[in-house]
C-alpha cells in the first residue's frame, strides 16, 4: 500500500471500506479466508 | 490448510440459462455413502474450518433430507470442534417453507443468481420450457428471513443498465457480486452453440467501462450494498495484495477446491472435466496430493505471466493474471492473462486515482 491519506477520502462508501481493511490488516486475520467467505461459486 | 469446499451435489438443473458455462442434465447426483466420505475426509483434513458450498446445477434438487444428513455427518465427523460453515448457491426456484425453515435453523447462508433486471433476467435465466423465472424468484427469496447475496455475470446484454441493475437488485439482496463471463469449451465458431455464447461476451473495454459504472453508482448510494469484487478490490489496495477469487491465485488453487458428485477432487470446480485439474477421488485421499499440486500449478502460471502477459504490470498484486480456468478455457492452457486485462486495468486506475494514490507507490 502506497501513502494513504484516509481524512483525504470524502465519500463516506469509500472511506467506510478502507477502514473495515484497515481493521482487517491490524486483525492479522487470514486474508484468504476473509476474502473467500462470501464466495457463493459462480 | 483451511478450505472452501464448492460441492457440486449434481449436474441436474430445472433452467437452461442461454449462457451456462456448465450445461448439463445429467441426472446423477451424489448418495448418501458418498457424501458421508467427502464430509469426513474434509472436516478431517481442515486446521480450524471448512466452508461447504452446496452447488449444482441445481442443489436443491436433492431434497430437504440431502441436508439432514449434511448436518448429521458434519457433527457426527466433526470431533475436533473446528468451525464448519455451509453455503448454498441456488437459483432458488425449489426454495419451500420446510428448507427455508431448516437452512435458517441450521445457519445456512444463501446464495442465489439475479441477472439484473426482470426483463434481462427473464430472457436469459428461463426454465427448460423457455418459460420466464423471475417473479417466482423473487416471490422465493422474498420468504427468507435474511437476504440472500447473488451474483449477476456482466455480458453485452447488462451492459448500459448498471443503474437500473443495481437499484432493482438492491431491494432483494444483502450483496451482490458481478461475475466476469467466460463460456467454457474451445474454438468458438465451430460451435454454433459456442458462438451463440461467445456473443454475449463483452469486450475487455465494455467490461471496464461497466464496472466503473457500478463503482460510481454504489458509490453515490446512501445505504450502499457489498459489491463485489469492487469492494474487494478497494481493500486490496488498503492491504497490499488481492485475495478473492478471480483476482488471486492463491484461492483458486490452495484454498477453494471444486467436488463432483462422483468423488472426484479438482482443483477448482471450474477446472472440470479436464484431468489435468483433477487432484483424486474420495477414495484416493485427494486433500494429500492437493497441497503439492496447488504449489506447483500456481507457481508455473505466476512465472509465465510474470516473464510475457504481465510483465512490469503495477496491478499485478491486486490481480494476479486473472483467473487461471479463464486461461484456460478460452485459449486451452494456463499461460494467458486476464481476457479482460484491459479492462480490469481501467477499473484499478479509476479505484487508484479516488484513493489519491500515486503510480510509484504501489
Amino acid at each position: 500500500m502506497g501513502d494513504l491519506k484516509i481524512n483525504s477520502i470524502k465519500n463516506p462508501n469509500l472511506r467506510k471500506t478502507i477502514q473495515e481493511a484497515i481493521k482487517l490488516k491490524k486483525s492479522k486475520k487470514d486474508l484468504l479466508r476473509s476474502y473467500s467467505e462470501a464466495y457463493q461459486g459462480e | 490448510m483451511e478450505i472452501t469446499a464448492v460441492i457440486e451435489v449434481t449436474e441436474n438443473c430445472n433452467l437452461n440459462c442461454t449462457f451456462c458455462l456448465r450445461p448439463s442434465f445429467k441426472k446423477s447426483s451424489m448418495n448418501t455413502e458418498r457424501l458421508e466420505k467427502i464430509v469426513s475426509h474434509l472436516i478431517n483434513n481442515s486446521e480450524n474450518r471448512i466452508d461447504f458450498i452446496w452447488h449444482g446445477g441445481e442443489p436443491l434438487f436433492l431434497g430437504l433430507n440431502f441436508y439432514k444428513n449434511v448436518i448429521k455427518f458434519q457433527k457426527k465427523h466433526n470431533k475436533r470442534g473446528i468451525i464448519i460453515k455451509n453455503n448454498v448457491q441456488t437459483n432458488g426456484l425449489l426454495l419451500n417453507d420446510k428448507l427455508i425453515k431448516f437452512f435458517e435453523k441450521n445457519s445456512f447462508a444463501i446464495g442465489t443468481s439475479i441477472q439484473g433486471t426482470k426483463e434481462i433476467h427473464d430472457s436469459s435465466r428461463i426454465d427448460k420450457g423457455g418459460n420466464p423465472t423471475y417473479d417466482k424468484l423473487i416471490s422465493k427469496i422474498s420468504l427468507l428471513r435474511e437476504k440472500p447475496s447473488s451474483i449477476m455475470v456482466l455480458t453485452k446484454e447488462t451492459l448500459g443498465k448498471e443503474e437500473k441493475i443495481y437499484k432493482e437488485t438492491k431491494k432483494y439482496v444483502r450483496g451482490m457480486k458481478i461475475s466476469e463471463y467466460f463460456p467454457g469449451g474451445l474454438n468458438p465458431g465451430k460451435n454454433k452453440t459456442l458462438e451463440k455464447k461467445y456473443s454475449v461476451m463483452p469486450s475487455p473495454e465494455e467490461y471496464g467501462k461497466s464496472m466503473i459504472k457500478f463503482y460510481e453508482i454504489w458509490k453515490k448510494d446512501s445505504n450502499p450494498i457489498e459489491l463485489k469484487p469492487i469492494t474487494d478490490i478497494i481493500k486490496s489496495f488498503v492491504i497490499g495484495k488481492s485475495g478473492g477469487c478471480l483476482y488471486s491465485q492463491e484461492v483458486c488453487n490452495l484454498s477453494i477446491i471444486g467436488i463432483k458428485s462422483n468423488g472426484d477432487f479438482y482443483t477448482c470446480i471450474r477446472g472440470y472435466p479436464d484431468k489435468k485439474f483433477l487432484i483424486g477421488n474420495i477414495n484416493e485421499e485427494p486433500l494429500k496430493k492437493l497441497k503439492r499440486r496447488g504449489l506447483n500449478d500456481l507457481k508455473k502460471r505466476q512465472d509465465i505471466l510474470r516473464k510475457k502477459d504481465c510483465k512490469n504490470c503495477e496491478f499485478w498484486a491486486y490481480c494476479n493474471g486473472g483467473c487461471p480456468q479463464e486461461s484456460f478455457k478460452i485459449y486451452g492452457n494456463l499461460k494467458h492473462k486476464s481476457f479482460y486485462c484491459r479492462g480490469r486495468k481501467m477499473l484499478f486506475k479509476k479505484i487508484r486515482e479516488d484513493l489519491k494514490l500515486k503510480n510509484d507507490e504501489f
